[in-house]
């Protein structure tokens, strides 16, 4: 059994770095010109985060709704509780990784078994209070602290870009520059040189995460990850479970090897700890273990806080809203340069926040690498939701892509010709250094680059030089004439996003 | 062998040289410096045929063509639109110039434009890559980064003194330059000089103030052949992007030649655009540089009407 876990581990990890490459708006062929992106439509790339209970049940809590796609992530709840924390022993992509790296340790067994540190166990429960109580109070945080999201997005905005970068620049070193074109077409090497804002966070929490290993095995799971706690709960009463048989000659090695530290001194189990890993069944020497759905036969260790806990911690976060919620920046024209969120992005903002879950996929899938992960720019709630800032790359005019992979419908997926007409935003001249007004030298860069059928831009002519300026009513803020500008740093023509009305 | 010190610096001297001279000066497109341009204006219903007959009129594709060489073919594929948009060059011509350079002898004939918006977008939807590979040329994808690009320096230049140019067009033996005739609100219209732009790499925005040096300064190392300018449809408004098909107008002409000022001269004069190549600065810039001949009294233009 041992085997086919392992083998599931490399399969799931495998089809989630799969549907990592698929999600792409890039690749050539019959799905790049057609109004939905072929790909896209038919194969569910964002399938981990819609299976994902922890992210569903906090956007649907922050957002008070039930619209988001919940099918897959109930499939998840019925498994474990049937089947118990399958899905983060066989399944999880992070665990998966932590548990390649565990075969790199020079031990084994981990010395420390014995100290079982049961109370900081109960850590990751009352995280999962927090986040859901948080949720309920309108703050969405889920996704810092979901292992699906946390190894996404160190998958597809640090390791992706690093290897694209490496692989086009060998390939380029060794005059293969047609391969790195063929792969280009397939949408595996990315058009851009791209990059993430603020990136690095990402890498060094996936790295936190995975090298806590070597102190502890599986040690995120055991103490913080709150998608663990929350199948754990619901694992209390799963039919699958460990069982002891006759023959066991109380040699203890199944508690040194065990990965979550689930097996007590005298043979009791935290039920809602083991991950139906079978390293135990694997190692005793006597066979006395297995997992079956016969009776309890071990007796159970009491390892989720007590309901004191569990209320207080409920109540106190209703610190999220003063903690999280609110921000200065939040205040209206507060912030010069506020953020413009993808098209179709739910609005007021506040109702984005609410039900981004921080995937990361919408930036994956940005043709132009123009959507970028907000730091705390824009108050601590939105930290790493998707902004877009034109600069680096505009909205492209025949994509609608990021609507169709957001697993929570906090962008609407919309059809491409109303996404074409969708105001997401309205352009400024900042004529203080717009070059005709400045220097009185032809440039109508942002007329010539805008890709509306009647252009927002139009040109006034003046002692034969002509002076750009905007019709308002046409502009859907794409962000293509901020992107182009020739001015070197802070462009002439900048986007600020409109209201829900589509006013500015 | 042994190579003392002063032989191997003569050699690397010799050598040195001529690297440089590989880059200062590309093989040469030497144009041929003739008393009066002639330009082939052709109208007609048949984009491909037309073009025929355009080359046909100046002598056929052979004139232009030596057996063995390696061709570019430079057509507009700059923008994600439709060929009924009028915003990229006509495929049914590209193709049928390709066919045109094979059937010459030219041992290969490359297509290829550095694109305004994402490149593999632009050449599906243009429709380029599909006619262009059907016709048997070589479809290549020019992206961003530099291995495409080699820095080149201008030394007659007024503006552009360097500036990466695209590889393919400093290592063929031949120039096509194969525009579209469409409005443009930068440079009031885009014809064969302007078009030289999507040979250019760099940032795009730094070109266009002062573009009508630039491109001129650009011109005095890279000296197409032949220009073949569609004018089939053509974009009259909003250009160069365009996106509207209520700013195309069927102007159903082909002009080619081997002078650039005089094949845009005439195409100025297209009734759809009613301009004057004298207020069109780059196309100005070009005839006082000596680029060529802007007054048409003074071009020999051969018409054929399909």
């Amino acid at each position: 059994m041992i085997q086919l876990r392992r083998i599931s581990q490399i399969v799931f990890l495998v089809l989630f770095i799969v549907l990592l490459f698929l999600t792409t708006s890039k690749a050539v062929g019959a799905f790049y010109n057609a109004d939905r992106h072929f790909l896209l439509n038919w194969i569910p790339v964002n399938l981990f985060f819609i299976a994902d209970p922890l992210l569903v049940l906090s956007a649907v809590f922050a957002a008070k709704t039930i619209l988001v796609p919940f099918i897959a992530a109930l499939v998840v709840v019925i498994a474990t509780v049937l089947l118990g924390r399958v899905f983060c022993g066989w399944i999880c992509p992070l665990g998966s990784t932590m548990d390649i790296f565990n075969r790199i340790k020079s031990r084994a067994i981990d010395p420390n078994w014995k100290t079982n540190n049961k109370s900081f166990k109960k850590i990751k429960y009352l995280l999962l209070v927090f986040i859901l109580a948080a949720a309920v109070f309108g703050a969405n945080i889920a996704g810092w602290f979901d292992p699906i999201t946390i190894a996404f997005r160190a998958f597809a905005l640090v390791l992706y870009p690093a290897l694209d970068y490496l692989a086009k620049g060998l390939f380029d070193g060794i005059g293969a520059t047609g391969l790195v074109t063929k792969l280009g077409d397939w949408g595996i090497t990315d058009p851009n040189p791209l990059s993430f804002h603020g990136a690095l966070i990402f890498l060094l929490v996936f790295a936190l995460i995975i090298f806590s290993i070597f102190y502890r095995t599986r040690f995120w799971c055991r103490y913080i990850c709150p998608l663990g706690a929350l199948l754990g709960i619901l694992a209390k009463w799963s039919f699958l479970k460990l069982n002891i048989g006759s023959g066991c000659n109380q040699c203890g090695k199944c508690q040194a090897v065990c990965k979550t530290g689930c097996l007590g001194k005298d043979l009791t189990l935290e039920k809602e700890e083991c991950i139906q890993c079978y390293t135990c069944v694997h190692k005793c020497g006597e066979d006395a273990l297995s997992i079956n759905f016969g009776r309890n036969s071990l007796p159970a260790d009491k390892i989720l806080p007590s309901r004191r806990g569990f209320i207080l911690t409920a109540g106190l976060s209703v610190w999220a809203i003063p903690l999280l919620r609110r921000n200065i920046t939040g205040r209206r024209n507060y912030n010069p340069m506020p953020r413009l969120r993808p098209p179709g992005g739910l609005r007021p903002d506040e109702e984005f926040i609410k039900r981004c879950s921080r995937c990361g996929e919408c930036m994956k899938v940005c043709p132009t690498n123009g959507l970028q992960p907000l730091l705390t720019e824009s108050g601590l709630c939105s930290m790493w939701t998707p902004t877009l800032v034109p600069r680096i790359g505009q909205c492209a005019y025949y994509c609608n892509a990021c609507g169709q992979v957001c697993p929570t419908g906090a962008i609407k997926p919309m059809d491409l010709e109303f996404k074409q007409e969708y105001k997401m935003g309205l352009a400024y001249f900042d004529t203080t250094r717009c070059i005709p007004y400045v220097f009185k030298e032809r440039c109508v860069t942002c007329h010539e680059f805008c890709p509306l059928p009647e252009k927002a831009i139009e040109l006034e002519e003046r002692d034969g030089i002509p002076y750009p300026y905007m019709v308002k009513e046409r502009c859907i803020g794409c962000g293509m004439c901020e992107k182009v500008c020739p001015v070197p740093g802070l462009a002439a023509i900048r986007v600020f996003p409109v209201n829900e009305n589509g006013n500015a | 062998m042994r190579v003392n010190r002063r032989e191997f610096l003569k050699q690397a001297t010799i050598g040195g040289i001529a690297l440089m001279g590989t880059t200062v000066v590309p093989r040469a497109f030497a144009e041929d410096k003739k008393p009066k341009s002639t330009i082939a204006v052709v109208e007609g219903e048949d984009p491909a045929a037309m073009a025929l007959a355009a080359l046909e009129l100046l002598g056929g594709m052979k004139k232009f063509v030596n057996k063995g060489e390696v061709v570019l073919v430079k057509p507009n594929i700059g923008w994600e639109r439709t060929p009924e948009q009028a915003a990229n060059t006509n495929p049914e011509v590209v193709a049928a110039i390709v066919k045109e350079c094979l059937k010459a002898g030219a041992k290969k004939v490359k297509v290829l434009d550095r694109t305004c918006m994402d490149p593999r977008k632009c050449y599906e939807m243009t429709g380029i890559k599909a006619a262009a590979e059907k016709a048997g040329a070589e479809v290549i994808l020019i992206e961003n980064r530099p291995t495409f690009y080699k820095d080149v320096e201008f030394p007659e230049a007024k503006e552009l003194k360097k500036w990466p140019v695209v590889k393919e067009a400093l290592e063929c033996d031949c120039i096509i330059n194969v525009p579209i005739a469409k409005h443009h609100g930068g440079a009031t219209l885009t014809l064969s000089i302007k078009n030289l732009m999507g040979l250019m790499g760099g940032k795009r925005g730094d070109i266009h103030p002062k573009m009508h040096h630039n491109l001129t300064d650009f011109m005095t190392v890279i000296k197409p052949r032949l220009h073949i300018i569609d004018a089939y449809r053509v974009l009259v408004r909003n250009g160069p992007s365009g996106g509207n098909l209520k700013d195309v107008v069927l102007a159903k002409k082909i002009i080619a030649g081997t002078d650039p000022v005089a094949v845009d001269s005439y195409a100025c004069t297209l009734d759809a655009f009613k301009k004057k190549a004298e207020d069109i600065i780059h196309i100005k810039t070009a005839y006082e540089r000596g680029m060529g001949e802007i007054d048409l009294e003074k071009v020999e233009i051969l018409t054929k009407k399909l």
